[in-house]
């Protein structure tokens, strides 16, 4: 049964390792050359997003690191979008198709304000709609190589949502993907509580970006925290993590040796 | 100008002895019977309202829609026949979205306005189908070009103007117009003239309407959205106010508001 932070083996690889294919991820064969390839790898790639709820909301934290296998290389991709007034999406994995499901998700929100009818997307009819298209993008075996995580707060009512490339698709309290399943999902788990406030929360999820910054290497303290609450949406510009490198262990190497990291 | 085609107007196929095409005609005819509808460019942005005759009292407050929103920056107040308009606001919608598919950016009101005329044209040009009752006014917030009205109507013609009226009281409305064209109204100006135009021609021995309006342009954030309750609410009760003192006082320029 596969159980909610658990990686799953493909999508765990950000990126290439320079020249080989990643492991666990051979590529699929391609069908005859006329016809147009499937997708088998990503290639621009975003890294963990952490996200949690609090008590009157939910927030999203990521960098703003597109990586080109191990290369950091582009600064500034927007990895959380704003889902129409009261939900917001986040994705790790390949950003171009991130960007093809930031228009799905701008063209449903369309169809919204032409009905003009006063309904608006509830985040958990996002999540659903997004699950859709995951799923069926998978059963086609061309997937949309993301994981993804549905914030928004409608009606008193914080929504956390996670759908992936092979369109598993879970409600949770907290969440990590990609590399972040393993640095900072224990740090959440650890932190989190029920009714916890936002600044509480948004200090967490902080606190994750930083020590992913500290051990992923495909990672970038440029960061952005995204908030949904009665508010409506605010996503945050990106800004620089505080950093802390003056252990001990770094220095006078002569004597700690390799022992301490 | 109501004369009889007999034997010439059966189908859009044929034209007149005068060069007349008779069903596209006709089909203005149910334009001309509807409820006045007139729009304004703005400083701005572009205001429209729509005077909508309300056939039933059992009706819902707010129901039978005659304006669309159709894209972002973009929307349609529709006369004439009303499924014909909702349909022809469907296409608009499909097209704006199409070209932001395409070209990643908001449908140019000319490129909306052309595409839209191109369609009514073509229900001019069979004899199996009947073109559209309808005329339509599209306002649209431009990028390159800023505020914008366009105007389609049943023979595929599509204009820009600077305002324009359709409807039964459509005379009337233009000479109000013409005059608040010079004026360079900003749209929350407008709102309140639009509504006293509506009032003016409004006809009163016939039924009662529901005033709708909307706006696109600086005070939506340049997006195209109905005039909120709460400054539609004044200026349409302000619009009835002004209109009573004037027949009360046997003046009819609907001027005389505070």
């Amino acid at each position: 049964m596969l159980r909610w932070g658990d990686s799953i083996g493909m999508s765990n690889v950000p990126g290439i390792v320079a020249g080989a294919q990643p492991s666990g991820c051979a590529p699929m064969t391609a069908a005859p050359a006329q016809d147009s390839q499937r997708t088998q790898q990503p290639i621009v790639t975003g890294t963990g997003i952490v996200a949690c709820k609090f008590d009157g909301g939910v927030v999203i934290g990521a960098d703003t690191l597109g990586s080109y296998g191990s290369l950091a290389r582009y600064k500034d991709q927007r990895r959380i979008i704003q889902s129409g007034p009261v939900a917001m999406v986040g994705a790790a994995g390949d950003l171009s198709d991130f960007q093809k499901i930031k228009n799905y998700v701008e063209e449903i929100n369309m169809e919204d304000r032409i009905q003009d009818d006063g309904n608006e997307l509830t985040p958990k009819q996002l999540h659903s709609y997004l699950s859709r298209v995951m799923y069926n993008r998978r059963s086609d075996v061309n997937p949309l190589w993301n994981e993804m995580i549905v914030g928004g707060f409608k009606d008193g009512k914080a929504f956390l949502g996670a759908v992936d490339l092979l369109g598993t698709s879970f409600e949770v309290d907290l969440y990590a993907n990609s590399f972040a399943t393993h640095v900072a999902l224990p740090i959440l788990r650890r932190g989190w509580k029920e009714g916890m406030s936002r600044a509480e929360a948004e200090q967490l999820v902080t606190k994750c970006l930083e020590v992913q910054w500290y051990r992923n290497t495909r990672s970038s303290p440029r960061v952005q925290i995204a908030v949904a609450d009665a508010q409506g949406i605010q996503i945050s510009e990106p800004f620089e993590l505080e950093q802390k490198w003056n252990f001990e262990g770094f220095k006078h190497t002569e004597y700690h040796g390799l022992r301490n990291y | 100008m109501s004369s009889i085609g007999t034997g010439y107007d059966l189908s859009c196929t044929s034209y007149s002895p005068d060069g007349r095409i008779f069903q596209v005609e006709y089909a203005g005819k149910a334009v001309e019977n509807s409820g006045t509808v007139v729009g304004l460019v703005c400083t701005d942005g572009v205001v429209m309202a729509v005077e909508k005759l309300v056939l039933s009292k059992l009706l819902v407050k707010g129901t039978n829609r005659r304006i669309f929103t159709v894209a972002d920056h973009a929307g349609i107040a529709v006369a004439g026949v009303a499924a014909d308009g909702r349909a022809l606001a469907n296409q608009a919608a499909g097209e704006a979205s199409d070209y932001k598919s395409t070209y990643g950016s908001s449908i140019p009101g000319q490129y909306l306005a052309d595409r839209l005329g191109g369609y009514m044209h073509a229900f001019t040009t069979y004899g199996s189908v009947r073109p559209f009752g309808n005329a339509l006014l599209i306002s649209v917030m431009d990028e390159t070009k800023g505020p914008q009205l366009w105007v389609a109507d049943p023979s595929g013609t599509a204009n820009s103007y600077r305002g324009f009226a359709v409807g039964k009281g459509k005379q009337h409305a233009k000479v109000m117009l013409e005059k608040l064209v010079a004026q360079n109204l900003t749209c929350e100006a407008a709102v309140l003239e639009l509504a006293k135009i509506i009032h003016t021609v409004h006809d009163e021995t016939s039924k009662p309407f529901e005033l709708e309006m909307s706006w696109v342009g600086t005070p939506s954030g340049g997006k195209h959205v109905r005039v909120p309750a709460d400054i539609l609410g004044p200026a349409d009760d302000a619009a009835r106010e002004a209109v009573a003192e004037d027949s009360s006082d046997e003046d009819d320029e609907g001027e005389e508001a505070d």
